[in-house]
Order: C-alpha cells, then structure tokens, then sequence
C-alpha cells in the first residue's frame, strides 16, 4: 500500500511542482516589487530589530538581533506551512470534488512553498552574519540535516491538522490561538540558558526548541550540536511525520464528503 | 492487463443525510445538555449492491434521471470516493472529465494554466510540452494564452479546460456531461475527438441527458435507478425505459424482477405494462352506462413491443381490451387526442373512418395503428370513448386516460409537424 502512494505520488510530481511554485506566484501577482518582497521582508525585520535591541532593548546578549532573527527564520516557516496548510485541503474543495489525485499533495505544496521562502530568507541571513562579523565554520554543512529535521516536524504537523480540520473547523481557530502560545514557548527571543529549571524541561518537550537551538548552534557559535540533540530532534521529526501521514492517509478518503 | 478494465464488485453507496446536526460546539453541547435535536441521520441509497463488468475498448453510456447517481458512480471509478460496502476494481489509468475548468487558477495566464490543469490531471511537464500546440491549437485561443484567465470568456475557459482535458491518453476516459461546450463548430471537434479515442480502443464511461448523443456513442448503457437498481444492457431498450421513466407518472415504479445486473427484454416488457396500466388519469372523468368497459388500453409499437414513448413520425399502435356484459350491435369507438395544453388536436372516429363493430359479445380487441402522426415533441393525452351508432348514448368514456410521449429527434418548432416538399 505504502509502495502504492509512492508511486503515485512520483507520477503526480509535477502538479506538486506547479503547485508549489503557483502559491509563490500568486502571493506577489500583481506587485510591482514582485519576488524581491521575499527579501526585503526578512531585511526590514533584520534592520528593525537591529535598531531596536541595540537603543531601545538592551538585552544583555551579545549580536540579539541576529540572535532573534535565526530563531524567527524557521519560526515563519513553521507557522506559514502550518497555519496555512491546516485550511488548505478545506480551500481546495472544488478541485478534491472533482479530480482524483494524491490528496497529501495540496498541504505537501503547502510546506514547499514555505520551505522555499525559507531558504530565500537565508540568503539575507548569510548577508547579515557577514556584516556582523561572525565566522562561518564547518558546522553550516549540517545545515541541510536541520532543515530536513525541520521540515519533517512542520510536514508531519501540517499535513495531520489539514487532514483532521476537514472534519472539525475549529481547528484552524485553534491553531491560531496556540501559536501565540507556542511562539514563547520556543526559546526564539530568548535563550533556552535563561529559563530556570522546572519549566526549561518543559521548553525542551516543544519540538522546535532543539531545532531553534541547532540552528543558532551552527550559525551563530560555529559549533557542532552534541550528536544526543541532534538524535532526539531527528526521532522526535520522523515521529511526528510518520503519525501525521498515518492520519491523513487514514482520513483521505472520507475527505470528499465531508467537505 | 486484463480485458475487464472495470469490475463493480457488489459495490453500495449512500449518502447520509444529517439533520440536526450541530455546527458549532456551543449547540453540540447544548443539544447534549438538553437531550434535545436528536441527531437524525436519512440515508440516501446511491447505490445499491451493483456489480458490473466493462471490458476494455467499450464505450458505456450511463443514463437515469438527475439524482439517480450517475455522477456518484463516476466518482466512484474516478477514486474521488471511496464505496461503502463492496469492491471496485480498475485496471488502468483513468481520466475524468467530470467538471473541466475546476483547478484552473483565475489569476495565472492562459499557458500557465495549460500546464497547472495538465498536471492536476496526471500529466507531466514533457507531456505537456510535447502536446502544447496541439492543446492550444484544439482550443483556438492562440492570441489569448498569455492573458489572464480571469479575463476570458466563460466559452474560452471551458475550451481551454477540454482542450487539456482531451489531450490526456488515460486507459478510461471518464465524461460527465460536458459535450456542451462552445459552439456547434467546437462540439464536432470534440465529439470527433471522442471517436477517434474510441478507434484506439480506449474506455469511455460517458453520462449524458442527451439520449441521440448515448445511441450515437455507446456500446451498451448502464441505467440507474433511483433506490440504486442498476441495469445493464443494449443502448435502444434502455433508453427507451428511461423515457418512460422521465415522462412517466412520479409514481413509485418497480421492476418485478429483482435481478439488478440484468435486465432482460422480458422485465422491461413486464415494467412497461405495469407503467402502461398505472398510467391513468385519475381524475374522476370515467362516465358512461358500463355495459362495454376497456379492460386495457396500451400503447405498443409496429412489433407489438410496449411503450409509450416514440419518436416522432413513429407509428404508434394503441390496443384496447373491451369487454361486453351483454350482446351490443353497431358499436363506434371514438379517440380524441390533446396536447400538454388542453388543445384538442385530434378525434378520429371510427364509424367516420368507416368501420363500426357490428356485433359485440364478451372480450372484443381493437387495434388502433395511428399512421405517422405528426405529432412533435411532448405529452399527449387520449380519450376513448365507446358509443352506440348514433352516438346519443355512451357505453364508457375514459376522458384523457391514455398518455403517450413523442421524443423528436430533429429541432422542429410548433406542434405539428409538416412533410414539406422545398423545391428551387
């Protein structure tokens, strides 16, 4: 059965494509800057907090807004893919009615379309280490392994809320309400260091906490993350994609009628 | 790859139907609270235990009043929805036609959408490529395709769609409907489009209301049912019960026979009566003495088989089963014809067409062949009346009793139709 779907997901590759690209198309149709606002969006965030942590907020924390802004990176992937996907089988109705194709495509084009923003706003942030001056070492070659351990959080995530929101709209609701939540109970503008004892642990269930964490790692200290992180966030990544496309696959077929 | 390219293994389908039921959390727990608003649940039967076989090459029409589920059996082999109960086996790539145009992305441009539809329907990119002039050229809208879509014609929309749609090479080619896009010019294009995928010895599964459109096309017809009977059998019978259907009485009608797959000659035959005889005008407009009463009145064609429904210029026999309580002589029988609107349009009569029963005793049956009537298309009502010779006293008069359908081929306006003779 697995084999089945891989197989027609492989013949379906190019609507994944086409799909992926046409939300990237659509979100700057008809502006006049176009694609560079992908850039210029990080970039103004970058010179604001730049400016506001160095006068304003003086954290004691050494280069914060660079700090800050390689937490909130993955964190924009994170919320887009998900709060985004979590509608987008529900905004598709009239294409599931009417064609059959794999269904885990729409939320999957989703994510990718995320996932491509995501790696467009690095380029701004390779810019910004330069300019503050921070070496760049071996540790960046693990870049592509926590982003795939990213992804497979934020894929696992989105395609489990898509496909149980279909059937109880409250979710998406929801959804909203806990990522206000969940944006602080990730150590993005704060170091995980600064929380005492009993609710660190806390912190250290979310997901995306040892993932924020590698990445600062990696970019910002030129460090190699301990391979146990490394591991717990890999397991705790194919988990939550494997239970995500469990469900949906489970519900996929029920989707048209209750649409 | 085996012949039967689609097996319906036992497969039901319905649709239930909620009522009551709560949209918000707020009123689930209230109802809950409250013990009130049961949740009521009607199921609506789609199908119902349906097993058929389509063998590879074949071109399937599948026919029945709207609702009956024609769509959802399209689905179904689609694999939009999953059955109910029973097994659906399909032996090869499917393309549906079921809505074209659903997927287009009104902000892209004509080309863009080419290739998005394209790949929604399973094609890849190089197919898309290899077949992009051809795509645009069958959709004649070469000067429009970096245009919005947003911006066209709904015409040009669904050309576009077909056009794509038409240029995927699946096994079984699914159609719903659809063969009313454009103008005449493009519908012939389309339809001998269709021709050409049945000459490869593709599968069209094919849903139409347009009945010459399903002779001209199918092999054989599925008929569907309301309650999800499915019958399966030759195009000509079939259509002919779904006339009878459509312009029969709403009246619940049941095929004796509870065999679903086949539908032999012999049910129909049995189904015809039984509408013939249910088909009454149950108005109180039977008067007369009762001495002579029509024990049957049905309609039937030159062969004897019954129906009700012609074509038009078709001859239409009406057969009567009299019967006399006592010994009646010179007997004429009267017929009077009128149309859906009240408009009495015919009364012929048989002592003026020169024949008058001369003695009559017992079970008497009379055969009315109505020559090439030219009637045109619609529901016409007949009356039949029984009298002594000089027409003073009925014996019985069953007005608007009889109904029969005329299905017109041809595009002809009014009511009559005329034979013209048009010389230059």
């Amino acid at each position: 059965m697995l084999i089945k779907q891989a197989r027609d997901l492989y013949t379906y590759k190019d609507l994944l494509m086409n799909l992926t690209f046409n939300e990237l198309k659509l979100k700057y149709k008809n502006s006049i800057m176009g694609f560079l606002w992908s850039l210029l969006n990080p970039l103004m965030m970058l010179i604001i907090y730049s400016i506001a942590f160095k006068i304003i907020l003086r954290i004691p924390v050494e280069n914060f807004a660079l700090f800050v802004f390689i937490g909130l990176l993955p964190w924009m992937f994170v919320q887009g893919s998900i709060s985004q996907s979590t509608n987008s089988i529900i905004n598709n109705q009239n294409l599931l009615k009417k064609v059959y194709f794999p269904r885990i495509i729409i939320p999957m084009s989703v994510i990718m379309s995320n996932l491509i923003n995501f790696l467009i706003n690095l380029i701004v942030l390779l810019a910004a280490l330069f300019i503050y001056n921070i070496e760049i070492t071996i540790a960046i070659t693990l870049f592509p392994l926590i982003t795939f351990v990213n992804w497979l959080i934020v894929a696992g995530l989105s395609i489990l809320l898509s496909s149980i929101t279909v059937k109880y709209r409250d979710i998406s609701h929801l959804v909203d309400v806990i990522f206000m939540a969940w944006f602080y109970l990730t150590p993005i503008i704060y170091p995980l260091s600064m929380v005492p004892e009993p609710y660190k642990s806390i912190i250290q269930l979310n997901p995306f906490t040892g993932v924020v964490e590698m990445y600062r790692e990696i970019l910002l200290d030129g460090k190699i993350p301990d391979q146990a992180s490394i591991l717990t966030a890999f397991l705790y990544g194919i988990m939550i994609f494997i239970l995500g496309v469990y469900v949906f696959y489970k519900r996929e077929k029920d989707f048209v009628e209750e649409l | 790859m085996t012949n039967n390219i689609i097996i319906f293994e036992c497969v039901s389908k319905s649709y239930k139907i909620y009522k009551n039921k709560p949209t918000t959390l707020k009123e689930y727990l209230l109802n809950k609270i409250h013990r009130r608003n049961k949740l009521k649940v009607l199921e609506h039967k789609v199908l119902d235990n349906v097993s058929f076989v389509i063998n590879q090459g074949e071109t399937v029409g599948i026919i029945g009043v709207n609702g009956a589920g024609k769509s959802t059996t399209l689905k179904l082999i689609a694999n939009i929805i999953p059955p109910d109960y029973g097994n659906i086996e399909i032996n090869g790539s499917v393309s549906s036609l079921l809505e074209i145009g659903a997927g287009f992305q009104s902000d892209l441009t004509g080309k863009e959408n080419v290739y998005l539809y394209g790949s929604i329907l399973g094609l890849s990119k190089k197919i898309i490529d290899d077949n992009y002039k051809s795509i645009v050229g069958f959709s004649e809208l070469e000067d429009f395709m970096d245009t919005a879509v947003k911006n066209y014609s709904s015409g040009m929309y669904m050309r576009l769609a077909f056009s794509v749609a038409i240029h995927v090479d699946p096994d079984i080619l699914l159609i719903d409907e659809v063969m009313a896009v454009g103008d005449a010019n493009f519908q012939k294009k389309c339809l001998a489009k269709i021709h050409e995928f049945r000459n490869k010895g593709k599968t069209i599964i094919f849903v139409s209301h347009d009945m010459s459109l399903v002779r001209q096309l199918c092999d054989r017809v599925l008929f569907i049912d309301k309650g999800g009977k499915v019958y399966d059998g030759n195009t000509d019978q079939l259509v002919n019960l779904y006339f009878a259907k459509l312009y029969g009485s709403d009246e619940k009608i049941s095929i004796e026979s509870n065999k679903t797959e086949q539908l032999d000659l012999q049910n129909i035959h049995a189904f015809k009566k039984q509408f013939n005889d249910k088909n009454y005008n149950n108005t109180n407009c039977v008067w007369g003495s009762k001495e002579i009463v029509v024990e049957r009145g049905y309609f039937s064609n030159n062969e004897g088989y019954i129906t009700n429904t012609y074509y038009a210029k078709e001859d239409i026999v009406m057969n009567l089963d009299l019967f006399a309580k006592n010994w009646y002589k010179d007997i004429v029988i009267g017929i009077a014809i009128y149309d859906e609107n009240g408009n009495h349009l015919s009364g012929p009569n048989s002592k003026i067409d020169g024949l008058v029963i001369k003695k009559i005793t017992g079970k008497k049956n009379v055969k009315i062949v109505f020559k090439k009537p030219p009637f045109l298309q619609g529901i016409y009502y007949v009356t039949i009346a029984v009298y002594n010779y000089e027409c003073s006293k009925p014996f019985i008069h069953l007005e608007k009793y009889y109904k029969f359908n005329i299905i017109n081929k041809r595009e002809e306006y009014g009511s009559i139709s005329l034979d013209c003779e048009w010389l230059l």
